[in-house]
């Protein structure tokens, strides 16, 4: 009988062995989340660090780029029912990272305010799923039974011992059974980023939803000009009520791009001022009809790209973008992919909003920006590091020189192409113009 | 693990051109493509450029196309750095044929 228990041990810490590597899988915690904010005159970078233990302190910075006017910002943090925590972060005039600390004192919904813009975000309640806890008790249970039946066996009733051994098998066969289904249980619907974010679903995250198409209506988009700001109001499109759930998608809830009558480009990431409006700032605009493109995802998946014009006053002509690269280009024929290369000549490139460089495509052009029928946002991407969950922020200044990007223009005609990297917290924008000719043959598709 | 074979066909019209992409390697990172092209004779494919162009549509990225050595009538080789582990989509492009092959990456 010794024997035997001298065995089943051995069992069990082959099954523990094998259990474990799928639990550590299973466990997967929020990271950082990192927030491109036009907030008033300053281009800011607002990264949410990972809250580590709630209560506890959130910690926040706040990255400046260059041209932003040095000064005070609060950072406040706030939900229902519970008292809000602030925290001033002066703003030096050196861009860079500047450190903020606000304390939550409980899991849920929260918003973080920067001055007059706000950021929701979910602090997660760290709740065991329920084939966690099936593993671990059943092999607390096994553990249990295990020294039962070593006792009886040692005292000499070895009879009695097969009754805490065979309950040591089924409570292992449970917590083996739950470690080894966890994988292919399907994930819960996530609060945040699926389902509208509640106290309740995020102390509750394992509660199953009857929902299976999380996807939401297409949203309006109606801009406009107050003052310097713009303002844009976005409404669902089947209710007509304000959109309120846009998620960070690519490091911003918006990426706003507004390109000048005379081709002059802005890439803006507009704050939320109230729900359904963001506005950002357009310094030193240039009169005439704009175009402009929201890039936005809703929560529960999928990017829509919103265009509009907005009718702007400003000055009769305006500082063009002035970055400077070597732009090495192979344009094929239409619906071919064509290679656009910028070479910035030293390896210092900081990502921005979490790539190392993005192309904006506007064309072709015949009667300008307004009208074009192709807008196009490519990404050239960091390459992953293995064992770094976390994206490289903008302190790692070590990236290109060469920034590749790739596209299949899908009309032939002239395209506004711009390239845009930060280099010395300053965001470099690189104007180009791209002709791309009509296929040679005509391919049946 | 013994390389995975992935075969397809494109139709068009009447032609039906199968080309067989055998990858070096199912993980993401440096990987060459063996590439067999036959015409509907099943013959092998003649002459024309064969161009290779990954894309990873779930990322919304294309990787810049490259262009196959040819070793033999209808048999060519290319090397690709498909940098993430991922569903891929592989476009292989000869003549006005364009075949895309999924390529799942782990
Ligand atoms: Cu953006």
């Amino acid at each position: 009988m010794k024997q035997r228990v001298a065995i089943l041990l051995l069992v069990l810490g082959a099954l523990l062995g094998f259990a474990a590597p799928v639990l550590a899988d299973a466990a997967q915690a929020g990271g950082d989340v990192h927030i491109g904010q036009t907030l008033g005159d300053r281009d800011l970078t607002v990264i949410i660090r990972r809250v580590a233990e709630v209560p506890g302190p959130v910690h926040v910075d706040v990255v400046t780029h260059a041209g932003s006017p040095p000064g005070e910002i609060t950072l406040t943090a706030r939900a229902a029912g519970a008292p809000s925590s602030a925290a001033k972060v002066v703003l030096g005039a050196v861009p860079g990272f500047h450190s903020g600390v606000v304390h939550v004192d409980r899991p849920g919904p929260w918003e973080l305010a920067i001055d007059e813009a706000t950021i929701p975000f979910v602090v997660p309640a760290i709740v065991p799923s329920p084939w966690e806890n099936a593993t671990y008790g059943g092999f607390i249970a096994a553990g249990v039974l295990l020294l039962v039946a070593l006792l009886f066996a040692v005292s000499g009733k070895p009879v009695l011992a097969l009754v805490p051994t065979a309950g040591m098998v089924a409570a292992a066969a449970v917590a083996v059974t739950a470690a080894l289904l966890a994988p292919s249980i399907p994930p819960v619907a996530a609060p945040g980023t699926q389902l509208d974010p509640t106290y309740d679903n995020i102390m509750n995250p394992y509660q199953r939803t009857s929902i299976v198409d999380f996807s939401r209506p297409p949203v309006n988009l109606v801009p406009r000009m107050e003052g310097k700001d713009l303002v844009l109001s976005l409404t669902d499109g089947s209710t007509g009520r304000p959109v309120d759930d846009l998620l960070v998608h690519d490091s911003a809830f918006i990426h706003l791009v507004v390109v000048s009558p005379s081709g002059n480009l802005r890439h803006l990431h507009p704050v939320r001022t109230a729900p359904g409006e963001y506005r950002a700032r357009l310094r030193d605009p240039e009169q005439g009809t704009h175009a402009i493109a929201a890039e936005i995802a809703r929560r529960g998946g999928g990017v829509q790209l919103l265009r509009s014009s907005v009718d702007v006053s400003g000055a009769a002509s305006v500082v063009p973008n002035d970055g400077k690269a070597d732009v090495a280009t192979e344009i094929r024929e239409a619906g071919r992919p064509s290679t656009i290369t910028a070479r910035f000549g030293e390896r210092n490139l900081q990502p921005w909003l979490g790539m190392l460089g993005h192309m904006i495509v506007v064309g072709p052009v015949t009667d300008g920006p307004v009208s074009a029928p192709i807008w196009a946002h490519v990404h050239s991407m960091i390459p992953p590091t293995p064992g770094m969950p976390d994206q490289p922020d903008e302190s790692v200044a070590a990236y290109g020189p060469d920034v590749p990007f790739t596209y299949s223009f899908p009309l032939p005609g002239r395209y506004l192409v711009w390239i845009q990297v930060e280099r010395d917290y300053s965001i470099v924008t690189v104007p180009a113009v791209v002709d791309v000719p009509g296929a040679k043959e005509v391919s049946a598709k | 693990m013994a390389p995975q074979r992935r075969g397809t066909a494109a139709s068009r019209g009447k032609r039906a051109t199968p080309v067989l992409l055998t990858p070096a390697s199912t993980k993401s990172g440096g990987n060459s493509f063996d590439l067999r092209i036959t015409d509907r004779f099943g013959n092998p494919a003649q002459g024309s450029e064969v161009v290779v162009e990954p894309a990873m549509p779930q990322m919304g990225h294309a990787l810049a196309p490259i262009t196959a050595a040819a070793l033999e009538p209808g048999h060519y080789q290319v090397g690709a750095d498909l940098f993430m582990a991922g569903q891929w989509e592989i476009t292989v492009s000869f003549d006005t044929e364009r075949v895309v092959i999924p390529l799942l990456l782990t």
